[in-house]
C-alpha cells in the first residue's frame, strides 16, 4: 500500500496542549480558585433502596462557617436528569435507589467545615427490599425501582430466518458469557467550580466529557433558559465514558445561586467511584450454527443486563451491543434480544465501545468454540467469516469501502511467522483453542 | 491545635508556610503555595499523582504532613522547567507523545527527573521499574518509557 | 482530618517523653503511608501526632558482632539497596523491595510495617520468618523480645504488644552464615508494583556439611490474622537431607493446614491453598539454588 504524502497523517506531530501538561500550567477543574469561595459536600445514601421519612438539617445549618444546607426542596426547577431517560434526581425527592443517592447538599467555609456539616445531618429510611440481581428485578413481585416495571429498555435484532437456518447447520454451539461490572478509574476524580457572574449567568467550570449536556441540565434543574447558564470543559484528566454523565455540576450551581459565592466540589477517590457510572455488565445466552466447511449460518443471542438504578446511557449500549453480536463475521440469519432492567445496583453508562466490547466477548468465545468443534484453528475460522467489501451485516447494511479485518488478520498471521513462530504454532492448533 | 511554622526550601527558593498540623504536604503545595501541578489522584499513595522530589527522592505527598517537609528540599514540576520553557524530560514527553489527559503527567515527570539524576543511562527495564509507582490510564505506558529513554539518550548527547 | 497538635522530635528520649505525657491520645508517625491515609480519612483521630522522620538515631542498618541491627526507621528503599542485606539476607532484601511502590519504600519503615503488624506486611512477614528480636523502648524502660512473642499473648488482642508509650527503636538477629543457611521471600500480587500482598510467603533453611536439613521456618502473610507458621512442614524437613522432592512432601500439609485456617472464608480458601503451594514452590526453588544443592527448572 502507498502512502501518498499527507499533511497530518504518518506525520509527527506534538499535541496541541502537551506544553501546558508538561509545564504544569494546564488547569484542571480542581486547581481553579475564586476570591469568596466554599468548598461542597453531598449527604449521600447508606442504603440502598429507601423511602426517607425524616431528615434533620437543622444542626448542619446551625454550625458556624456554614453556607447552607440543601434539600430537593430548594431546586428552583426541575429534579430530573439524565443523558437519554430524565431518571435520576438532582437530590432525593420520593426515595433512595441506590447507596450514594444524593440526599442533601452542604457548603461551607473549608472541606474540614463541610465534613463535619455532613456529619451533623441525620436521616431516617424506611428500608425497601433492595434489588441486587436481574433476575430479581424480571421477577412478578420484586418491588419496582422505577414506576411500575423494572425494564429498563429492550432492543431486539432480526435478520434473516434464524428459525429455519439450524437445519443447515453442520455443527451447532451453545454457551453463556457474562462480563462484569467495571469502573472507568479515571484518574483526576470528578470536580467543578460553579459562580453566578455580573450578569447573573450561572458560570460552572467541571471535569466533563459533555459540557452542552451539561447545560441543559443545569438550566432545566434551574428552571431558567439555557442563555443564562454557560458550561466550560475544565481539562480533563480522562473519562472513557464516565464523565458523559453529571457529576457535581447541578449541586455546585444549585449552592452557587442560594449562596451567591463561587462554590467548588472535589469529589474523593470513593465518592467518585461510587457514584459515577459503571460499564454494563453483561449476560449473554448464545446459540451459534456453522456449516462444517466453517461458514457461519445462524447466530442467536439472548442478553440481559443489570444496569443499576439509573438509566444513564443504556438506551445506547442496547443499540450497539445486539448490532455487534455477530462480531465482523458474515452471517445471514441473526436474532438478538436484549433486556436491560433497573435494580438498585451502581448505575451503569457510557464506557468505550458502548456495549460492543461485552458483545465481542460472546462471539469471539463463540468463534472459538466452533472451530474446537469442527476441527479447525482459531485463526482459520476467522478468516473464513471475516467481514470484507461486500459483506452485508445484521442491520441490512452493506460494506462498501474500508473493511481491512482479513488483511489485519493475514499481515498479523505473516508477522507472527517472523517473530513468535511458536505462539503462531501454538494458535494454529485446534486443542489450543483461543486466539 | 496549635499552627506550626513549616520551612522547607521549595523549587529551589526557601519559604516559611504558617499552616494548621493536619493537612498534608499536598494541602500545603496546592492550597498555601498554589502549585497546583501536584494532583490528587487518590488520597491513598497508590496513583502517584501527588508525586513530588523530596530530598531527591520521588514520594507521594499525600501521604506526608505538611510538617514532616521541615526543612526539606522540595521540588514539584514548576520547578523543572528553564527560564519558563521545558527541560529535557518535559520535552521529551511532548515529542514522544507521551501526553494524553495531562493529569498523570507531572508525578511522571518528577519520578523521571529523580531517576534520571541517580542513573542518567538506565535500561527500559530499569526505567519501568522506577515508574511503576505511576499510574496512567490513558497512554498505556509505552510512550512513556519512550520519552524517559529518550529524554536520558537526550541528556547524554544523543540524537 | 480532624485537628491535632504536631511534634517532631529529634531524639528518642524526646519522642519517649511525649508518648509518655499524652499516652493513647497520640498517633505516630513512622512511614506515614498508613496514618496520614488514616488521618486523612477520619479513621484516626488522635490529639497529637508525633513524626519520628527528625530522629536520626533511628535511621541505620548495621553489623556489630555478627549481629545484624536495623533502626525501625530504615526505610524500604534503604533496606532494598543495602549491599549487606541483599548478600546475607535475601528474605528481607526481596520483602523491602517489593513493598508497595517506589514512592512508598520511600516513606515506608521497617519499624512502622511491624508496628502497624498488618495481615499483609511483607516487611513484618519477613522478620518473623527470620525471628528477629525486636526492642521496644519507653520512658520505663527497654525490652528486647522475639518478634513472635511481640506478636503474641496479650498482643494478639490489640494487634501486637506495644503499649501506648512505647516505640518499636529496633529490630535484629544474627546474620546468616549464608554457607549453610538460605532465606527467601516471594510474594504473590494482583500486579508488579501499587500491590497489597495477596501472599507474602517467606522461608529460611539451615542444613549441614552434610546437606542435612537442621532448621526451617516457613511463614505465609496474609493467610491470617498474623503470619502463618507452618509447623509440621518445618519439623518434616529438619533431619532430611534437603531435595526439592523432601520439600515438595511439606505441601499437603501446607494445603491442610491453609484449608482448616480459612474455615470461616470459604471464598476465599481455594486461591489461597493453591497461591501458597505456587508460593512455596518458588521458594523452594529459590532456596536450593542459593544453597548449591539442586538447580529446579519449573
Amino acid at each position: 500500500m502507498s502512502m501518498k504524502n499527507y499533511a497530518v497523517l504518518a506525520q509527527d506531530h506534538v499535541k496541541v496542549d502537551s506544553l501546558e501538561k508538561v509545564m504544569g500550567t494546564a488547569k484542571f477543574a480542581a486547581d481553579y480558585k475564586m476570591p469568596d469561595m466554599l468548598y461542597g459536600g453531598v449527604f449521600r445514601s447508606t442504603v440502598p433502596h429507601a423511602y426517607v421519612k425524616k431528615l434533620n438539617m437543622e444542626k448542619a445549618r446551625a454550625l458556624p462557617g456554614v453556607a447552607c444546607v440543601l434539600d430537593h426542596t430548594a431546586i428552583p426547577g426541575k429534579n430530573r436528569f439524565g443523558i437519554i431517560f430524565k431518571d435520576e434526581p438532582c437530590l432525593v425527592d420520593d426515595k433512595v435507589r441506590r447507596y450514594g443517592d444524593a440526599i442533601a447538599v452542604v457548603a461551607a467555609e473549608t472541606p474540614e467545615l463541610v465534613h463535619e456539616a455532613l456529619g451533623l445531618i441525620e436521616v431516617e429510611y424506611e428500608e425497601l427490599e433492595a434489588i441486587s440481581t436481574f433476575e430479581r428485578a424480571m421477577e412478578e413481585d420484586s418491588p419496582k425501582v422505577h414506576g411500575n416495571t423494572n425494564v429498563n429498555v429492550t432492543k431486539h435484532l432480526e435478520y434473516g430466518n434464524v428459525d429455519e437456518a439450524w437445519e443447515k447447520c453442520d455443527v451447532i454451539v451453545e454457551n453463556t458469557y457474562s462480563t462484569h461490572i467495571l469502573s472507568h478509574m479515571f484518574i483526576e476524580p470528578d470536580a467543578g467550580i460553579a459562580y453566578l457572574d455580573e450578569q447573573g449567568i450561572m458560570n460552572v467550570i467541571v471535569s466533563t466529557q459533555n459540557p452542552h449536556y451539561d447545560r441543559n441540565e443545569v438550566a432545566a434543574m434551574l428552571g431558567v433558559p439555557q442563555n443564562r447558564v454557560r458550561v466550560k470543559q475544565a481539562v480533563t484528566g480522562g473519562g472513557f465514558g464516565g464523565k458523559l454523565d453529571i457529576s457535581v455540576q447541578l449541586h455546585c450551581a444549585l449552592m452557587a445561586l442560594y449562596t451567591k459565592r463561587p462554590v467548588k466540589m472535589v469529589r474523593s477517590r470513593s465518592e467518585s467511584t461510587m457514584v459515577s457510572s459503571k460499564r454494563h455488565p453483561v449476560t449473554m445466552k448464545c446459540k451459534t450454527g456453522a456449516t462444517k466447511d466453517g461458514k457461519l449460518v445462524a447466530v442467536d443471542c439472548y442478553m440481559t443486563c443489570d444496569a443499576g438504578a439509573y438509566s444513564s446511557y443504556a438506551p445506547a449500549v442496547i443499540g450497539r451491543a445486539p448490532v455487534h453480536i455477530v462480531g465482523p463475521y458474515e452471517c445471514p440469519n441473526v436474532r438478538c434480544h436484549a433486556v436491560f432492567a433497573y435494580t438498585n445496583n451502581p448505575m451503569c453508562g457510557a464506557f468505550r465501545g458502548f456495549g460492543v466490547p461485552q458483545a465481542a466477548v460472546c462471539h469471539e468465545g463463540q468463534m472459538n468454540a466452533l472451530a474446537k468443534a469442527l476441527n479447525m484453528s482459531p485463526l482459520e475460522i476467522r478468516m473464513i467469516n471475516a467481514h470484507h467489501v461486500g459483506s452485508v451485516i445484521p442491520t441490512g447494511q452493506e460494506l462498501t469501502e474500508s473493511v481491512g479485518f482479513l488483511d489485519t488478520l493475514t499481515q498479523a498471521r505473516d508477522k507472527a511467522a517472523e517473530v513468535m513462530p511458536e505462539a503462531l504454532d501454538r494458535l494454529m492448533k485446534t486443542e489450543e483453542g483461543g486466539l | 491545635m496549635n499552627k506550626i511554622t513549616v520551612h522547607c526550601t521549595v523549587n529551589h527558593k526557601p519559604v516559611a508556610v504558617e499552616i494548621d498540623p493536619n493537612k498534608r504536604l499536598l494541602d500545603m503545595l496546592r492550597e498555601d503555595l498554589n502549585l497546583t501541578s501536584v494532583k490528587e489522584g487518590c488520597s491513598e499513595g497508590e496513583c502517584g499523582a501527588c508525586t513530588v522530589i523530596f530530598n531527591g527522592e520521588p514520594v507521594t505527598s499525600c501521604c506526608v504532613l505538611a510538617g514532616q517537609a521541615e526543612g526539606a528540599d522540595i521540588i514539584t514540576l514548576e520547578g523543572v522547567s528553564v527560564d519558563g520553557k521545558p527541560d529535557v524530560v518535559q520535552q521529551a514527553f511532548m515529542d514522544a507523545g507521551a501526553v494524553q489527559c495531562g493529569f498523570c503527567t507531572p508525578g511522571m515527570i518528577l519520578t523521571a527527573e529523580a531517576l534520571l539524576a541517580k542513573n542518567p543511562a538506565p535500561t527500559e527495564e530499569e526505567v519501568k521499574q522506577a515508574m511503576s509507582g505511576n499510574l496512567c490510564r490513558c497512554t498505556g505506558y509505552a510512550k512513556i518509557v519512550e520519552a524517559v529513554l529518550l529524554a536520558a539518550e537526550r541528556a547524554r548527547g544523543g540524537v | 482530618m480532624k485537628p491535632f497538635d504536631f511534634y517532631a522530635p529529634t531524639t528518642v528520649d524526646e519522642a519517649l517523653e511525649l508518648m509518655h505525657k499524652y499516652q493513647d491520645s497520640v498517633s505516630v508517625i513512622a512511614g506515614g503511608t498508613d496514618l496520614v491515609l488514616e488521618l486523612n480519612e477520619y479513621k484516626a483521630t488522635p490529639a497529637v501526632v508525633i513524626d519520628l522522620k527528625k530522629i536520626k538515631e533511628l535511621n541505620y542498618i548495621r553489623v556489630e558482632d555478627g549481629v545484624f541491627r536495623i533502626g525501625a526507621m530504615a526505610t524500604h528503599a534503604s533496606l532494598a539497596a543495602d549491599q549487606a542485606v541483599k548478600e546475607k539476607v535475601r528474605i528481607l532484601h526481596d520483602a523491602t523491595r517489593q513493598v508497595g511502590s517506589p514512592q512508598i519504600r520511600n516513606l515506608g519503615t521497617i519499624g512502622g510495617n511491624i508496628a502497624q503488624s498488618s495481615v499483609a506486611g511483607d516487611g513484618l512477614a519477613a522478620c518473623v520468618t527470620l525471628n528477629a528480636d525486636v526492642t521496644l523502648r519507653s520512658v520505663r524502660g527497654t525490652r528486647t523480645m522475639s518478634i513472635n512473642d511481640f506478636l503474641a499473648g496479650e498482643g494478639a488482642q490489640k494487634r501486637n504488644i506495644l503499649a501506648a508509650d512505647e516505640l518499636l527503636t529496633e529490630i535484629s538477629f544474627p546474620v546468616p552464615d549464608t554457607k549453610h543457611t538460605a532465606t527467601a521471600f516471594y510474594k504473590l500480587a494482583k500486579r508488579k508494583s501499587l500491590a497489597i500482598s495477596v501472599i507474602g510467603g517467606g522461608m529460611v533453611v539451615t542444613v549441614d556439611d552434610n546437606g542435612v536439613c537442621t532448621h526451617a521456618s516457613m511463614r505465609g502473610g496474609a493467610l491470617g490474622r498474623y503470619p502463618m507458621h507452618f509447623a509440621d512442614c518445618e519439623a518434616l524437613l529438619v533431619g532430611k537431607k534437603l531435595s526439592y522432592a523432601a520439600m515438595l512432601e511439606t505441601l499437603p500439609i501446607m494445603h491442610d493446614q491453609i484449608l482448616e485456617a480459612n474455615r470461616s472464608r470459604p471464598w476465599s480458601v481455594f486461591y489461597k491453598k493453591e497461591g501458597a503451594q505456587g508460593v512455596f514452590k518458588k521458594l523452594f526453588a529459590d532456596i536450593l539454588g542459593q544453597l548449591g544443592i539442586e538447580e529446579v527448572q519449573e
